[in-house]
């Protein structure tokens, strides 16, 4: 039965998790022993792990994984290892604009992995993995104060970073 | 904001959770009123939501099925180990037997139907057939007793001592007679 449980959970939290490594980390060597490390662990806690906790335990230890690798490396804005094509957004028709929009989100990615901790965090976890506040909550440990106000301060800091031309977002 | 004058920063602090649709009915509402007449802060919703929306297209990588593989060899959560086989191929015979089973008996409504209207005939065959029984035995029974009266009364058995002055006395000692029973 724990068997069936944990394989479940692999099935339906690994491709979150490595995106949010991936996004983290900008290489995916290095994400795929992170999520894996993570799930190694979640098989031995699973037992005193609630099922709604699953989740923000997983992105928690990922989370914390990616940062003790930063810190390793003396992260300094790190170039995205991970190919534009891993991030097409399918347009499968039209390469040149496949690629086009595949370029616009590495840079944008860039942008976010510039923004210090737990700016960082905030914007992948609640705008590219679609996390609730209350989630978010959980995995940074901050009250939903915080998380509005920090999120406040992220997207400021996130849009003073972007070129808003180059990233062909159209302002009003 | 340029009218925000007297409270500069509360449509700012705000406006992340304007986008998000996280204030309350009272905030959404002054935040509206002020919207109406303020172009900068329209601006900056407009670009809110349009920064959020390109981090929204933003479509992260699928893991690799290495990672499954991985994580399932070093936390020994194979579906089928060594252990186990001999456990899960008894199961699956025995799945497989009560499927075929089930579709056995689990046909369509027609041959149900079919099924059900021939068991009502053997049902009601039976009965009839029970009911002529007993019919034939009954006839059996009064058929055998006739033939004795008969040749009672023809006086085959009446003994030859009582003589022909009592006949009455040999019909008391007769079974009842088949029009009395009828």
């Amino acid at each position: 039965m724990m068997k069936f449980r944990f394989r479940r959970l692999v099935a339906e939290h690994q491709h979150r998790l490595y995106g949010l490594a991936v996004q983290m980390l900008g290489n995916p060597a290095e994400a795929e022993e992170v999520v894996q490390d993570a799930l190694i662990k979640l098989w031995h806690h699973l037992e005193g792990l609630e099922a709604e906790r699953v989740r923000p335990w997983l992105l928690t230890v990922t989370r914390n994984a990616c940062l003790d690798l930063l810190r390793r490396r003396r992260f300094q804005a790190v170039p995205l290892a991970v190919g534009a094509d891993e991030f097409i957004a399918g347009d499968v028709d039209d390469p040149a604009a496949s690629y086009e929009t595949a370029d616009r989100e590495q840079r944008l990615m860039d942008a976010v992995r510039q923004l210090k901790e737990p700016f960082r965090s905030l914007i992948l976890l609640r705008e590219v993995q679609g996390c609730s506040y209350a989630e978010v909550g959980q995995v940074l440990q901050l009250n939903p104060t915080q998380v509005k106000v920090y999120l406040h301060r992220a997207r400021r800091k996130l849009r003073d970073l972007i070129c808003w031309d180059d990233l062909g977002i159209e302002q009003s | 904001m340029s009218n925000n004058s007297q409270q500069p920063d509360w449509f700012q602090e705000r406006l992340e959770a304007y986008v998000d649709g996280e204030l309350s009915v009272t905030e959404a509402q002054r935040f509206d009123g002020r919207l109406a007449d303020d172009a900068e802060l329209r601006q900056a919703v407009a670009n809110a939501q349009s920064l959020q929306r390109a981090l929204r297209r933003i479509q992260s990588p699928r893991a690799p099925a290495a990672i499954r593989k991985a994580v399932v060899e070093q936390t020994g959560t194979h579906w089928i180990t060594h252990r186990n086989a001999g456990w899960l191929a008894a199961t699956a015979a025995t799945l497989a037997l009560a499927i075929s089973l089930i579709g056995q008996f689990n046909a369509s409504p027609q041959v149900t139907a079919e099924m059900q209207l021939t068991a009502r005939e053997i049902a009601k065959g039976r009965q009839d057939l029970a009911l002529a029984l007993a019919y034939l035995d009954q006839a059996t029974v009064h058929t055998s007793r006739k033939v004795s009266n008969t040749w009672v009364n023809d006086g085959l058995l009446r003994p030859v001592s009582s003589g022909l002055n009592r006949p009455a006395d040999a019909l008391e000692r007769l079974p009842v007679t088949i029009e009395d029973e009828v």
